[in-house]
């Protein structure tokens, strides 16, 4: 059949026919997408393209970015000065509660020194601004407006003021993107705060709870409970607010009990997130070789227990001088043995779904 | 009009001369860039997925310009703007070319409104496809009617318009020599 849009040689065999070009094509797609969704070997390919794509992108979101200024600056004047006295009401009682912490937190400092227990990294957090929220419908994630130019990394906790939102799971140069903690599969160590229990929380998709697995019945999960993370990954700072315990179902046939909760973080309208920056990240393999004497004996000492006891995380953004060293290391004599005899934890650097063990 | 009307062609657009490539990729630009607005929230499930249009439109009327190849490029790079699994919009986009190779030659023997059919039933079956292989891939599939609906419905709304505007260069080469 001629048709004068095609071109001279359109009988003549223009190689596989359409079926076969098709199927590979398929194929070939299909096989992104499960290399994508299995292993990170495309993520250099993802962001060459990415660096190619910027001008477009930056052309096409300038006029919106710049109405939504527009629109910010011409706010009406009534609503501004009532959101001015809510903010200056909210400074007063946050001033008031920092006043608090700092002095707690010295206290903590000096009962931790006493007791020898390594201290955490320091912590800084990073205002970030949502630039979009995903558009596609299978995945959980959100853009924010800074990477690694302003020092985000990947597996970096993400919170806004009511909880943890989710884990920085890519990076790019100006902007990152964030797994949201409703992400199917996505798991954070947590605690019940009320009786101290540890589990392992995990997304089951949009719209669907979190759901706490593997609790036993002597967990004693009830409905109300506050999940607060465990810190036992050295991601997610301890003590901060995940999900409330919303629905608490005993299985008789099965070992576990089903426990779904509900994420306290504003998850999806939250337009300012806070991304959690360790500054050192290095030391937390492993206890600072100061006065360790050899490192056979390094090797026989315990690790010293992080989460041994608790402690308040530097929350408030810190200014830590460049190249600061981290806090003199405990000596590892006999101290943590006294501490606690549970086994050496291997603290791994940033895992993303890190591995804990209920302890019995 | 000296002919009888049984003479005349069933439609103009298969006399017309093969468009200019930097007009296929001009237009894939724009389609593109379209894509890429920013929407809020509650407007996302009801986003245009114009590229899907304009490849659609170019495989059906210069399927020796832009065919299965082109549609998975623009999928790995659609892919990658969205921030989605690799590989999903180009399963998508690889759907839609084979549709258009397949119907075009049915298609374009019909006039523009019951094109307008087609092009809805191959955007929908392309869709229904690609969530039937994200589920079997291991994806979750809890999601609004609106993204299955969304697509059939802007096909509709929005074929005679992009063919209108596709056409237009090569409508304004056509009319000074005819």
């Amino acid at each position: 059949m001629y048709t004068p849009t095609s071109e001279p040689g359109f009988h003549l065999y223009n190689g596989p026919s359409i079926h076969a070009r098709s199927v590979f094509f398929l194929l070939l797609s299909l096989a992104l997408m499960i290399t994508d969704s299995h292993y990170s070997t495309l993520k250099t390919l993802r962001s060459a393209i990415e660096l190619a794509l910027a001008p477009v992108k930056g052309i096409v979101q300038t006029p919106i970015y710049i109405s939504n200024k527009i629109s910010f600056y011409t706010k009406d004047r009534a609503d501004l000065i009532k959101e001015n006295e809510d903010l200056l009401q909210q400074l007063l009682l946050t001033g008031y509660a920092e006043q608090r912490l700092s002095s707690l937190q010295e206290e903590n400092a000096q009962l931790k020194e006493l007791l020898n227990v390594r201290k955490m990294p320091d912590q800084t957090l990073l205002t970030v601004e949502v630039l979009e929220s995903g558009t596609d419908p299978f995945l959980q994630k959100v853009t924010i407006d800074k990477g690694s130019s302003a020092g985000v990394t990947e597996g970096a906790a993400v919170l806004d003021p009511y909880g943890v939102v989710g884990q920085v799971t890519r990076v790019m140069f100006s902007r990152a993107e964030v797994t949201l903690i409703v992400e199917r599969n996505f798991m954070i160590p947590i605690r019940n705060e009320r009786n101290g229990k540890r589990g392992i929380l995990s997304g089951a998709g949009a719209g669907k709870p979190l759901e706490l697995r593997f609790v036993t019945a002597d967990a004693d999960p009830r409905v109300g409970d506050r999940l607060v993370t465990s810190g036992l990954d050295n991601i997610y700072p301890l003590g901060l607010s995940v999900a409330v315990i919303t629905a608490v179902q005993p299985n008789a046939e099965a070992l576990f009990i089903n426990v779904t909760a509900t994420p306290t973080a504003h998850i999806s309208d939250e337009r300012y997130l806070l991304v959690v920056r360790s500054e050192n990240p290095e030391p937390v393999d492993r206890p600072v070789e100061a006065q360790s004497p050899t490192a056979a004996d390094q090797e026989a000492t315990p690790k010293p227990e992080i989460n041994s006891l608790p402690y308040t995380p530097e929350v408030y953004p810190k200014a830590v001088p460049a190249g600061t060293t981290p806090a003199p290391a405990p000596a590892p004599t006999a101290k943590p043995q006294q501490n606690k005899p549970a086994p050496p934890k291997p603290a791994s650097a940033a895992p993303k779904t890190p591995v804990t063990k209920e302890t019995p | 009009m000296t002919d009888s009307p049984s003479l005349r062609p069933i439609g103009n657009t298969s006399f017309m001369k093969p468009p200019q490539k930097r007009f296929i990729a001009v237009s894939f630009l724009v389609a593109f860039m379209l894509d890429l607005i920013p929407l809020s929230d509650a407007l996302i499930p009801y986003r245009v997925d114009f590229v899907a249009l304009v490849l659609l439109y170019w495989c059906t009327f210069a399927p020796n310009r832009v065919g299965l190849l082109i549609a998975f490029l623009m999928g790995v790079l659609v892919d990658v703007a969205n921030a989605s699994l690799f590989g999903q919009h180009a399963c998508n986009y690889v759907l839609i070319a084979f549709g258009a190779l397949l119907l075009r030659h049915r298609m374009l023997s019909f006039p523009l409104w019951q094109q307008t059919l087609f092009v809805a039933l191959i955007c929908e079956a392309c869709i229904a496809l690609t969530f039937i292989i994200r589920a079997l891939v291991g994806n979750d599939i809890a999601v609004s009617p609106a993204y299955l609906i969304v697509p059939a419905v802007a096909a509709l709304i929005l074929w005679a318009p992009i063919s209108f505007i596709l056409q237009y260069p090569q409508r304004k080469a056509a009319s000074p020599a005819a």
